[in-house]
């Protein structure tokens, strides 16, 4: 991972850490030693990516249904099916708030608690695992707890109802704050895995750096700007690129939860894929899916560009 | 070397790993062969009559049934989605209605019943194309309101008697901290009921539902029975008739909320009687003195009826000669010498010929009974993709959508459905 090191240039005294030059990313050969390290990644992801999308392919233009046995090319007829029924914006704009939600919820809860947890002690190491607790749970039993406690009646109206006497609010029914807490759990389901990353890439950054700034009489915040986040930026675009297409993909909390409602303001694009499945529409359900598909390659595609190369290295 | 050997090894035992998850278990055996167990698929909510219909089949046949589970909210789409992944149980607990059977291709993938000794003698199957594809052992689900006694006697109100009785309840009980209506959003399903029932005069014998397949009417007329069905329960919700939480309750907390007097009424059907029975600590004769049922169209008292999931039984082709001989052998169990006494243990009202009714229902079953006599076919028993009209109404009652915007979506979804079923001239 280190392979150079460039130090910040140290301005006269009442001078500051600035940001650091962003150099060229190391390059790094496959030789025949790694060969065999790739190739199961490789296999895997033909198997059970490569291969579904190729099938997946030829469906999306299709009429397939459960209904018959005859399969006819159709075109682009049921893209425009999913349009003119709404289904296809529709479900594209929840999924889209949703995923921003997401991402933007579990990097700064993440970073947050990896600031809070970076240091290895007895106490922190007790709170990273109680952190990566929900990771563990399944993502529908996850739902489930969260439906519960969100109920109208649940645990958290009757917390409010301490401080706010006779407080009641359907959470999970308006159709705004239902996005916005569905979106909330899946956030809270993944932030471990986000936390730990972000704590080893604090931990990775070089100590004399941040001396040097501390030396040069740069506060926290500006150490915390000028140095520390752009050494963490490798961990930061894995975590805003994992997050993204996490949620961009979102199907299970959704299922648990609301079941896509109330009416269809949390019907992911996902979850519309398996409704259209459950009506039969085979056809129409690989549409969607390979719209999911590419907008999940629109966007990580130019995130992760944009993303890498903001990076340097340390 | 080493590099090379390290290749071909991780290569070897990643696509093994990927095969093996892959690989089928399908098996074949001959006709003749020992049945051990078959996999039947049912609603989580089953019957404790037909899991009672279960065991004594075990008891009689050796053979055990390995019952797979299937939530009942969202139970059509849990069980379609399963089924297009090409998974078949032996045995196929399902909706009886053609509309909601069209979407299996029952030509392709359900054994042909209409040779077995029930046909000749059930009030009903489920017939498609004049071939007998599934048994109905179960008297029909009717469809309509369950109210509470003493909620609408406290406050001066008789059941009521048509959709515009049940507006004059709500405004009448507006303010008494009861809930009119108590809606099930969560659920799904239920918020369709209400524009459903409204739809039974139109389609006595099947009639709108006919007319609109023979676009003889369009679903999304303004002066149509969906558009005014659509009309009435979106009014509704727009007087505060329904429960403050709609969107987030499920029926079983409906079923509660009556039970309890918290609700006057709440619009299901009637296979939901045990789970009444339940909720009220076993007491019929409690239930009867707290919960009555009525049907109700748009202007009179008439039920809507369709012959439901629990107990309807389906034979899939799974390629497995013997088991498929099992599993008729169930079916013809079922509906032969394991019937009566399923009947008896209810006590539930017969649909085959021979069969006797057995004594002992409760008041509320008999007004079940009484309100299947008038009741009208549900439009969406005879329209393929009527099944969205729950997509629609949960719209309408998250503020989402509006009756004409509603009924166009729904005859988008029919039309993409009969074009699919191969109905003429769709």
């Amino acid at each position: 991972m280190v392979t150079q090191l460039q130090a910040p240039p140290v301005s006269s005294p009442a001078g500051s850490a600035s940001a650091l030059p962003a150099g060229p990313r190391p390059r790094r050969r496959v030789t025949r030693r790694t060969w065999p390290f790739i190739i199961p990644s490789i296999v895997l992801i033909c198997v059970f990516f490569t291969v579904p999308f190729l099938l997946n392919l030829p469906f999306a233009f299709s009429s397939w249904t459960g209904y018959s046995s005859d399969i006819a090319f159709v075109g682009l007829s049921n893209f425009e099916l999913l349009a003119s029924r709404g289904i296809l914006w529709t479900s594209t704009a929840v999924t889209v708030v949703y995923a921003v939600i997401c991402m933007l919820v579990q990097n700064v809860v993440s970073l947050s608690l990896a600031f809070a947890l970076r240091d290895t002690t007895w106490g922190n190491t007790f709170f990273r695992s109680l952190f990566f607790l929900p990771v563990l749970i399944s993502p529908l039993a996850g739902g489930y707890i969260w439906r519960a406690i969100l109920d109208p009646e649940g645990p958290l109206n009757a917390a409010i109802g301490v401080v706010v006497p006779g407080f009641s609010f359907a959470w999970l029914g308006d159709p705004v704050w239902a996005l916005f807490s569905v979106a909330f759990v899946d956030a809270w389901k993944w932030c471990g895995i986000a936390t730990l990353v972000y704590i080893a890439g604090i931990n990775s950054v070089p100590r004399e750096l941040l001396e040097a700034a501390e030396i040069d009489g740069a506060p926290p915040w500006t150490r915390f700007w000028k140095v520390t986040f752009p050494l963490l930026a490798p961990a930061f675009t894995f975590n805003v690129v994992t997050t993204l297409i996490g949620a961009l993909t979102a199907y299970d909390v959704v299922a648990s939860m609301t079941q896509g409602g109330p009416g269809d303001s949390t019907s992911t694009l996902n979850f519309a894929v398996v409704q259209q499945f459950g009506y039969s529409f085979f056809g129409v359900a690989s549409s969607l899916n390979l719209f999911v598909t590419l907008l999940v390659v629109v966007v990580a595609i130019p995130l992760v560009s944009w993303l890498r190369r903001r990076e340097i290295s340390a | 070397m080493l590099d090379r050997r390290l290749m071909a090894a991780s290569g070897v035992a990643v696509i093994a790993l990927a095969v093996s998850g892959c690989a089928g278990t399908a098996e074949s055996t001959d006709a003749g062969e020992e049945v051990t167990s078959l996999t039947l698929w049912h609603g989580a909510c089953v019957t404790p009559e037909v899991e009672g219909l279960y065991e004594a089949f075990e008891a009689e046949s050796g053979i055990t049934l390995e019952l797979v589970d299937i939530r009942c909210d969202g139970f059509e789409n849990a069980t379609t989605t399963r089924w297009a992944t090409g998974d078949r149980p032996d045995i196929l607990t399902y909706h009886a209605i053609p509309s909601l059977v069209y979407p299996l291709n029952p030509a392709e993938n359900f054994q042909d019943l209409s040779d077995m000794d029930f046909v000749s003698k059930a009030f009903a199957t489920v017939t498609i194309d004049d071939t007998v594809y599934g048994a109905i052992t179960q008297f029909p689900e009717v469809y309509g309101f369950y109210y509470n006694k003493a909620v609408l006697a406290d406050n001066g109100l008789e059941p009521p008697r048509s959709m515009a009785d049940l507006v004059e309840m709500c405004s009448s009980l507006q303010g008494t901290g009861i809930d009119p209506i108590i809606e099930s959003g969560a659920s799904g399903w239920p918020t369709q009921l209400i524009p459903l029932l409204s739809m039974a005069e139109a389609n006595q014998d099947g009639a709108y539902a006919e007319a609109v397949l023979s676009k003889e009417e369009t679903l999304d007329d303004p002066d149509g029975p969906l558009v005014a069905g659509l009309t009435l329960y979106s009014d509704l919700k727009a007087d505060g008739c329904f429960n403050a939480d709609a969107t987030t309750t499920s029926f079983e907390d409906s079923l509660a909320a009556v039970i309890d007097g918290e609700a006057a009424v709440t619009v299901l059907h009637s296979n939901f009687y045990d789970s009444l029975v339940t909720y009220i600590g076993g007491d019929r004769d409690l239930l009867d003195e707290t919960v009555g049922f009525v049907g109700l169209s748009l202007s009179e008292q008439m039920a809507t009826a369709n012959y439901g999931p629990f107990g309807t039984f389906y034979a899939p082709k799974t390629g497995d000669a013997a088991k498929e001989a099992a599993a008729r052998e169930f079916i013809e169990f079922a509906t032969g010498a394991g019937y009566q006494d399923m009947v008896d243990s209810g006590p539930l009202f017969p649909v085959y010929e021979g069969a006797t009714t057995p004594d002992g229902f409760s008041e509320l079953q008999l007004s079940f009974q009484e309100a299947a006599e008038t009741a009208s076919p549900g439009v969406n028993a005879g329209i393929p993709g009527f099944v969205v009209l729950k997509d629609v109404t949960t719209k309408i009652l998250a503020d989402q959508s509006n009756p004409i915007d509603g009924a166009k979506e729904l005859a988008l979804s029919v039309q993409q459905a009969a074009g699919a079923a191969g109905i003429d001239g769709w």
